[in-house]
């Protein structure tokens, strides 16, 4: 975790200079939003072939919006998220347990946006071999610290809830790179990212439909100079 | 005139589909190997009839099934389960109106195959002895790991352990 915090800074120190960008007039109202992730339906229901791993998952993943005065459409914004989850399938005999963070940052253009991810977990895996005779065998695997990079691109759909909420549907793509991993210990389920489409390569893909909850802070009026 | 054509463009593409098919048949498929606990091959040779009337694995929670168990002859060949969670199993036979006992030693090597498949488990000789019995005497005892099918036609064999005994 500690070879994380640089990155993570980095990170925010991007999405503050971004924000910093503005060309507006310094009064001109800025809308912020606050978003909350209430759904998602991972990319693995659109492949028949690959199986949809059961486990227990809690994600909380709040981000904040901030609206670019030099475009009213665009938004720079900040999403954090912490997961914990439980009897993953990782693989066809493969469980894994664990809890994790993520920070992500990118540019949003009301209706589409991309981010990039950084997400950190730990995990305790374990296999089971089937033995009909003598029962299963269950194996343990060291506990591992991973990291993953991604790129995630999205669509959105917004409809309005009133004057201050929206609920935002977005189809998402997101491309992971592994650090320092070995191909046993790649989780079908990066948070995050969600659940991973299965190869073996380095670069794995995740993404799905994600139903964001949205709710506009109320501009501020900066007073003029 | 456009008839052979026509006949042609047909064989074209159902030659394509019988290729699309095969590729399909040899891509889909990955071999994971086993399905459930490695085999013992146990064969008993003697001057005189062998008579095994039951056989019991030590640790096992499911008796084995009848047509495991019982045989007769001068040659009898069994077909026994072997345990994952150790790295011995030792079954007891009721064999010509004797209890013996049987042990076979191995060496477990769990590793990591793919995604799909997940971790296998292939058997090796173990450093040192690799059999024991109270009935006669081990002759040979063999270990074999698991071969995969890499294609539709490639036959694949699972990892297990031949063990010959005379008595």
């Amino acid at each position: 975790m500690t070879r994380l915090i640089p990155i993570l800074t980095l990170l925010l120190i991007v999405g503050m200079a971004a924000r910093g960008q503005d060309s507006r007039p310094a009064n001109t109202p800025r809308t912020t939003f606050i978003s909350l992730d209430i759904g998602r339906i991972p990319l693995n229901w659109l492949f028949i072939s690959e199986t949809i791993p059961r486990g227990s998952f809690v994600n909380i993943e709040p981000g904040v919006l901030w609206q670019q005065r030099s475009h009213p459409r665009q938004f720079v914004q900040i999403v954090g998220g912490y997961t914990t989850f439980s009897n993953v399938g990782a693989n066809a005999n493969i469980r894994v347990s664990g809890q994790g963070a993520y920070l992500k940052g990118g540019i949003d253009h009301t209706t589409y946006g991309y981010l990039a991810l950084l997400s950190n977990w730990q995990n305790s895996s374990q296999f089971t071999l089937p033995g009909s005779t003598f029962g299963p065998y269950t194996g343990q695997l060291e506990t591992t610290s991973q990291t993953r990079f991604g790129l995630e691109g999205y669509a959105s759909l917004n409809t309005r809830l009133g004057n201050r909420w929206r609920i935002r549907f977005m189809p998402r793509l997101v491309a992971l790179l592994g650090l320092n991993t070995t191909p046993a210990h790649r989780l079908s389920y990066v948070p995050g990212a969600g659940l991973t489409l299965g190869n073996d390569n380095s670069i794995q893909l995740s993404g799905g439909l994600t139903v964001q909850l949205q709710y506009r802070v109320r501009p501020k009026i900066t007073p003029s100079l | 005139m456009n008839q052979p054509t026509t006949v042609m463009h047909r064989l074209y593409v159902y030659r394509f589909m019988c290729f699309a098919c095969l590729a399909t048949l040899f891509v889909a498929c990955e071999d994971c190997g086993l399905t459930d606990e490695p085999e013992l091959q146990l064969s008993l040779q003697s001057t005189k009839s062998i008579q095994i009337d039951t056989v019991y694995a030590v640790g096992a929670v499911k008796a084995l099934s009848n047509s495991s168990v019982k045989a007769s002859g001068q040659y009898v060949s069994l077909t026994l389960p072997l345990s994952l969670h150790a790295d011995s199993t030792q079954y007891k036979l009721r064999l010509n109106g004797r209890t013996e006992t049987i042990t076979v030693f191995y060496r477990r090597n769990f590793s990591y195959k793919s995604k799909k498949c997940g971790y296998v488990v292939n058997l090796y000789a173990p450093y040192g002895k690799e059999a024991n019995t109270t009935a006669g005497k081990v002759i040979n005892a063999g270990y074999s790991q698991t071969i995969y099918k890499s294609g539709f036609l490639s036959g694949g064999s699972p990892t297990g352990i031949l063990l010959f005994i005379g008595l």
